[in-house]
């Protein structure tokens, strides 16, 4: 698929859309729109999620999947409020997500609702609970 | 892959950090649980507290067995947001690198599997035949394993004509001994009871898994990132991307095998066309203000890279994610319906890249009871 | 006594343990069993169980996870016995030093007798080590 068919295919789901280069996509996002852009790029034989990122940007968690749609990546973004930071899991749509989702909990301390298996991943068992090592605040 | 071997069977009062829980129902696999975090350091929260040059040191010992592609993907990244152009000549050396890589840590999964199926000999085979690479690297780059050859703007060092003959010889050696690795393997009876349709991956299991590399090109997933998302030379050096229908272990064997001879190739082409000029643009320690996902085919897989960068000489944000990391889930649609002497090959034909264990917890489903079984045992169950 | 303090020399068994490494040392030590390094023609043989170990081969800066397992194999290895610290990570957390989940390096948890720096040491290079280690064993 080219860049220009990825943007075409997830207009209605998002605002900002930036073309790179024929390699890469960003397009940013909201809670609202987030499934309904991953829901149809899947309908549409893009199956493939690399991995979901999270950075604390201070006030906002920012939230990104990246996707590899047959020659471009995307990266599909949202923005998290910092207090709250919630999602809805979207392993329904991407089976794949299992993992990248316990990773984003575990570290940034994200809610992501609706997971099969919200267990740690990678840390130890008595790591403290509410310390997100990847959150600014985080204490060693 | 460490081969970390078992303390025994018999330690009741050990909490182990096994990797692996496999339930059982008499001889079938009905359940499989990973864990995984042992070898968890804390790397992408350091790579924010460093230089990007510090952090290229780090972002390396990710992985004893691919530094190369580590760095590649980082520095891609970081070239990305910097606006750095790698000199052309840079491109086809860093190409040259990554392949080195690729069959050297081909070669060595091919050892560890012949090991989980009992072929001890067929293990010290492909081993004695890696160091012909690792000969290689120490002569071109002065170290067997973290070469460090990549570097944020090109490469490091040059390739001299005098080392082409000992990299022509030694290339040679290696694609007679591994075509006639791939005939061994595709026809000893032994081989094929223990590899062939056992740990099936199916095509749509590996596409809906999301998972990555050799793993799912055995599957029938046609996808390389240096064919679909070229760096480094691949757009110019011609190779064919190496696929097997049948997703069992054995093609997870071949596609692997086969692969390196088509490194083998590539090598050849890439020091038969790399253009003269010089080997490194200039790098000053400050990248701008940006983000870049920088991708490359591993030896095991795609990896990612994503760096944010508020501007200034440390990065904001580093998110590494591994190909192991990727094809994770899939070990379990791969053991269940299997017996627990599958299991150390089965693990293995992913090539795991983390210090798997060799102890294995076993619940019996029927009964609720647990015992931890050494993989030293499942391999003996063959017999 | 005599008997036992030179079959140790003759045939000490090796119990590799990695503690969160890169895997880059831990391939080293495994080619030093191959044909071209060959370790086994000093009569050093790898076993899975502390109980029978002579010498520790350790590599990796010591994660969080892996601390109690390494601690319970130092206290179930019986006397005598030798620590080999391999590699740049237990000596010092080589690159890792800072990184939240590191707890080493290696001789602040257990005593070591023989470093082999490197990163990573070369197999010829963790071959001597062991056997420094091995002399030290039979003093």
């Amino acid at each position: 698929m080219k860049a220009e068919q990825v943007v075409q295919l997830i207009k209605d789901y998002v605002k900002d859309v930036k073309v790179t280069n024929e390699w890469r996509v960003t397009a940013i996002t909201d809670e609202q729109h987030y499934r309904g852009a991953l829901s149809t790029l899947k309908t549409n034989d893009i199956l493939h999620l690399s991995t979901i990122t999270g950075v604390d940007l201070g006030e906002e968690i920012e939230v990104i999947y990246h996707i590899d749609c047959g020659g471009p990546l995307l990266n599909l973004k949202l923005f998290l409020p910092k207090k709250t930071p919630s999602l809805l899991s979207v392993t329904d749509i991407f089976p794949g997500a299992v993992l990248y989702e316990r990773d984003l909990m575990e570290m940034l301390g994200v809610e992501v609702k609706n997971h099969p298996d919200p267990r740690r991943l990678f840390l130890p068992e008595d790591w403290p609970k509410g310390n997100y090592p990847l959150r600014k605040e985080a204490k060693k | 892959m460490s081969f970390v071997l078992p303390i025994g069977p018999q330690h009741p009062a050990l909490e182990e950090p096994e990797h692996f829980r496999i339930e059982v129902k008499g001889e079938e696999i009905v359940d499989v649980d990973i864990r995984l975090g042992y070898v968890h350091r804390g790397i992408e929260e350091a790579l924010s507290k460093r230089s990007y040059m510090h952090g290229l040191f780090l972002a390396q010992r990710v992985c004893g067995i691919c530094p190369v592609s580590h760095s590649l993907a980082f520095i891609r990244a970081v070239e990305e947001i910097a606006g750095i152009e790698c000199p052309d000549r840079a491109r086809y050396i860093r190409t040259i690198g990554a392949e080195l890589e690729r069959i050297h840590s081909h070669l060595l999964f091919a050892g560890i599997a012949a090991h989980e199926i009992g072929f001890t000999t067929l293990f010290m085979l492909f081993w004695r035949d890696r160091e012909l690479v690792l000969d290689l690297k120490e002569m071109l780059w002065g170290n067997r394993i973290h070469s460090s050859e990549t570097t944020i703007g090109g490469v490091r060092w040059d390739i001299k004509p005098n080392q082409v003959p000992k990299v022509l010889h030694n290339l040679a050696t290696l694609e007679k001994e591994v075509k006639h690795y791939i005939d061994v393997v595709g026809s000893d009876r032994t081989i094929l009871a223990r590899c062939a349709n056992i740990g099936i991956l199916t095509k749509q299991m590996a596409r809906e898994l999301c998972a990555v590399g050799p793993t799912v090109r055995a599957s029938g997933v046609n996808w390389d990132i240096r064919r679909d998302d070229p760096y480094a030379a691949y757009s110019e050096v011609p190779f064919k991307v190496i696929i097997e229908r049948d997703g069992d272990v054995l093609a997870k064997i071949l596609v692997r095998l086969r692969e390196v001879l088509e490194s083998i190739q590539m090598i050849r082409h890439a020091l038969d066309a790399m253009p003269g000029g010089p080997i490194r643009a200039e790098f000053k320690g400050q990248v701008q203000k940006g983000e870049a996902t920088g991708r490359v085919e591993a030896n095991r897989g795609e990896l990612l890279y994503y760096i944010l960068s508020k501007g200034g000489e440390k990065p904001e944000r580093v998110r590494i994610r591994t190909p192991t990391y990727a094809n994770m889930p899939t070990v379990k649609p791969m053991l269940v319906g299997g017996t627990i002497a599958e299991v150390p090959i089965v693990l293995a034909s992913i090539d795991p890249c983390f210090s798997c264990t060799d102890r294995i917890t076993v619940i019996d489903g029927n009964t609720g009871k647990s015992k931890i079984i050494a993989k030293s045992e499942l391999r003996r169950l063959h017999k | 006594m005599g008997l036992m303090h030179f079959l140790r020399k003759k045939s000490p068994w090796l119990l590799h343990y990695n503690t969160g490494s890169c895997n880059g040392c831990d391939i080293e030590v495994v080619a030093a069993l191959t044909p071209i390094h060959d370790v086994e023609r000093f009569g050093i043989v790898r076993k899975g169980s502390p109980r029978h170990a002579d010498v520790l081969a350790i590599t990796g800066p010591v994660t969080k996870q892996s601390k109690k397992r390494l601690t319970r194999l130092y206290e179930q290895t019986p006397d005598p016995k030798v620590v080999v610290a391999i590699g740049n990570c237990p000596i010092s957390n080589c690159v890792f030093g800072g990184c939240y989940n590191v707890v080493g390096p290696l001789d602040r948890l257990i005593p070591v007798d023989v470093y082999v720096p490197g990163c990573p040491p070369r197999p010829q290079a963790i071959i001597d080590g062991i056997m420094k280690a091995i002399e030290r064993l039979g003093k």
